[in-house]
């Protein structure tokens, strides 16, 4: 069904077209909430709220962006805000982060599963690098829509897109 | 390396580059070594990371779906049926759960004040079987049978 007519149909409230919109996009959501939380408890947890919420404001969405630029917009603003919260109930964060750049020291790529690794070095991206190059590497979001559902301008997503492949391929450099 | 064309090898590969940017990055890539390199490592890490497996969820887009039609109300025949499904998963091990501690709790506590009444449900329990036993030896077709036939 397209996209539109799916979308009128959901405003209507019709069951059928939700439980569609709602096949057509999880793994989506799914996808981009396990990398940016690193869990898959927490990413199916944000993908349900995402689609949630997505429910809720449907009848705001004007179309002025394309659907899944919106949709996308309010899966990452999900994970802040489940991070966020997970911040404020663990007081661990910073002893986490120490570790984490103890492990960067000392982690050998040599031996080590590919998957890992990547995995790995996408986790020790920064957060604004890590979603940039998601959306545009694994979602294969266009410079332009990168910059519509971050709300940057193009230049910026061009210098994080760069800035996250050299960082990468400098922690991967065991495996090039 | 700080080549100044290394920044377009990133719109290259992301086919953001058109015209004389595209026309000048190839021409340099055959020049400098290093930018082909870099290129290489680029595309390699695409290929990985698109690779990368995630971990199966645990209830997938049904989930979502009844998440939705929880908080929302919103449901037709279909996803009533599944909710129903779920629900049925969850209630079953839970009553069975419920039922069986709530058997436990009692016994222990009524077996706790009063220890002697361990002994006369025991008593009570093997006088019952030894009857239930001579009552079915008794009615047995061999019982029935009349003496030396």
């Amino acid at each position: 069904m397209d996209e539109t007519l799916l979308l009128e149909r959901c405003r209507k409230g019709d069951a059928k077209a939700w439980e569609e919109l709602v096949r057509r996009y999880w793994g989506f959501c799914y996808r981009l909430s396990y990398h940016l939380l690193q869990s898959r408890e927490d990413a199916e947890d944000v993908a349900q709220e995402a689609l949630l919420q997505v429910y809720r404001a449907l009848p705001n969405f004007r179309g002025d962006s394309s659907f899944r630029t919106w949709l996308y917009r309010i899966v990452i603003n999900c994970c802040h805000a489940k991070r966020r919260k997970e911040q404020a109930t663990t007081e661990a964060t910073e002893e986490q982060e120490e570790g984490r750049s103890a492990n960067e020291e000392t982690f050998g790529l040599e031996g080590a599963d590919k998957v890992y690794a990547i995995r790995w070095a996408l986790a020790r991206l920064p957060d604004d690098l890590r979603v940039t190059f998601l959306l545009r590497e694994v979602d294969g979001f266009t410079y332009g829509e990168i910059a519509e559902t971050l709300g940057i301008p193009i230049g910026t997503v061009e210098s994080r897109l760069h800035r996250a492949r050299k960082q990468l391929r400098e922690m991967l450099r065991g495996l090039m | 390396m700080n080549c100044p064309f290394e920044l377009l090898i990133s719109r290259l590969i992301d086919g953001e580059l058109t015209g004389s940017d595209r026309e000048a990055i190839v021409d340099h890539l055959v020049r400098c070594a290093c930018c082909r390199e870099l290129l290489e490592q680029f595309q390699a890490l695409r290929d990985w990371v698109k690779g990368v497996p995630l971990p199966p969820p645990e209830t997938g887009p049904e989930g979502a779906l009844l998440r939705l039609a929880q908080a929302t109300g919103l449901s037709d025949g279909r996803l009533k049926r599944i909710w129903l499904t779920m629900e049925k998963w969850i209630r079953r091990p839970v009553n069975a759960f419920r039922m069986a501690l709530t058997a436990g709790v009692i016994v222990t506590v009524v077996l706790s004040l009063e220890p002697r009444l361990c002994d006369r449900a025991t008593q009570y329990l093997h006088r019952g079987f030894t009857r239930f036993l001579s009552h079915v030896v008794a009615e047995s077709p061999a019982a029935r049978l009349p003496n030396g036939s």
